[in-house]
């Protein structure tokens, strides 16, 4: 009963992935004059990495560990540039080049050891959380503020926040603990956490207006 | 699933739900915050151009009035006395029925100007055509307005606070500096309007305190309320010439 409950969550998390980049496409012209748009890129990417060729590779018995860390690298790598595009201060653009480099060489070094791969992941989202504090910052100091909830940079950031801030924990105590993340039970707390991700990322696309969009 | 399983499943979902609360919260209560501080900031500054709005129409008016009692006083005043002194020198008629009939004319020509329906319908073009003529009429300075460009509409609020400068910058221009040419002109640009206001007058030292008298702060500061740029350049006599652009 665990594993059938275990898949159901599995298919949960790529269903909730197909759901949000579907409503992507749909609103895509609200936000296509923004770099924004290659978030539907991301999403398709998403998709078809984790409910295509993750459950393909395993079905040919292919070891896909490297498949899902080359993925991470890219999607924080992904963030990072597009907080360097969208972050107007220069010194927050200088930080966030720094940290793409200084994570780029922390994922080439965990890379080398299968039990730092979960590292990369931790570093990656730290990063992610500070890019994404200087972009709430710069929105708190523009007149967006007043209209926030219809700028779809913030929802991503929002997102991003929520979805890494319960990770980090999650992966830390959950190696503290010794104990497996893939477990039925521990699962749920990776669904509710892609349930906020998605579900942020659904409000967003959904809620935005196309003039709000335009960096 | 042991119980140690349980246990640290229960301290990890209660972590990660208690990290996921606390953020939610703060990043609602800083927007919230923020978003209320902005809002009063607005309305504050939406009041303080109003009451700026309403500051620049007294003065316009009361540059008015002060333009009427000139008028009536330098020039239909002295054309009636003309009148009396022609009929106690018992001259001809028709010379007596010319100054009245040049007297009827000015009055009604001043009357048509400070109409308040006139007033309040006038372009910034019309408004400042007219403060042209008067100059003419009266003698007062050689002026001309030229317009460039296609014209077009712009807010009345701002057309106000424009009319407002020019009208303080013309002050200036015939209180103090013994001008004898003053030109206007209306540049309307692809996506820029660019007035220029230049007189000959005996101008000023830009870098000394002594003409804060003159208002340049003012007329800077009022451009600024409708997102305009005022400029004021001056050459010790050479003359004063004002620039005003504005993104239309």
């Amino acid at each position: 009963m665990g594993s059938t409950y275990s898949y159901f969550l599995s298919y949960s998390i790529n269903a909730l992935e197909l759901i949000a980049a579907v409503v992507a496409l749909i609103h895509y012209k609200k936000y296509v004059n923004s770099s924004e748009h290659y978030f539907l890129h991301f999403l398709w990417v998403t998709f078809f990495v984790d409910s295509i060729f993750g459950p393909l590779s395993g079905y040919f018995k292919l070891d896909n560990t490297w498949l899902y860390y080359g993925y991470t690298g890219v999607s924080f790598l992904f963030y990072y540039w597009w907080y360097h595009t969208i972050l107007i201060e220069k010194f927050y653009k200088k930080i966030t080049l720094a940290l793409s480099i200084i994570f780029m060489i922390l994922y080439g070094l965990n890379g080398l050891n299968l039990e730092f791969h979960k590292y990369s992941f931790v570093v990656g989202a730290s990063f992610v959380l500070i890019l994404a504090g200087f972009h709430l910052h710069q929105l708190f100091n523009s007149d967006y503020t007043l209209k926030i909830k219809y700028k779809l940079s913030f929802w991503i950031t929002i997102a991003l926040v929520l979805f890494n801030i319960g990770m980090i924990p999650f992966i830390l105590l959950s190696k503290y603990f010794n104990v497996w993340v893939g477990n039925a039970v521990f699962k749920i707390i990776l669904f509710f956490l892609n349930l906020v991700l998605y579900g942020t990322y659904i409000i967003g696309f959904t809620w935005t207006k196309k003039k709000y969009n335009h960096f | 699933m042991d119980e140690k399983e349980i246990q640290s499943f229960l301290i990890i979902s209660s972590v990660v739900l208690f990290i996921l609360i606390i953020t939610m919260i703060s990043l609602f209560i800083l927007f919230q915050k923020r978003k209320n501080a902005l809002l009063l900031k607005n309305e504050f500054e939406k009041k303080h151009f109003e009451q700026e709005i309403s500051k620049a129409q007294i003065e316009i008016r009361e540059e008015t009035f002060r333009n009427i009692s000139w008028e009536l006083h330098d020039n239909i005043g002295q054309l009636l006395t003309l009148a009396k002194i022609q009929l106690q020198n018992n001259s001809s008629v028709d010379d007596v029925k010319e100054t009245l009939n040049k007297c009827l004319k000015e009055l009604r020509d001043l009357s048509k100007l400070i109409s308040p329906d006139a007033l309040k319908n006038m372009s910034l073009e019309q408004a400042i055509s007219g403060e042209v003529n008067r100059f003419n009429r009266l003698n007062f300075i050689e002026s001309q307005l030229t317009i460039k460009g296609e014209e077009r509409k712009i807010d009345s609020k701002t057309e106000i606070v424009f009319f407002r400068i020019l009208q303080e910058f013309f002050s200036n221009t015939i209180k103090h500096a013994k001008a004898t040419h003053l030109s206007i002109i209306l540049n309307y640009q692809k996506d820029m309007l660019l007035i220029t206001a230049k007189d000959n007058g005996l101008g000023f030292d830009l870098n000394k305190q002594e003409h804060s008298g003159l208002g340049l702060t003012n007329m800077k500061n009022r451009a600024k309320l409708v997102n305009a740029h005022a400029t004021i350049l001056s050459e010790p006599n050479i003359g004063t010439k004002l620039t005003i652009t504005y993104k239309l």
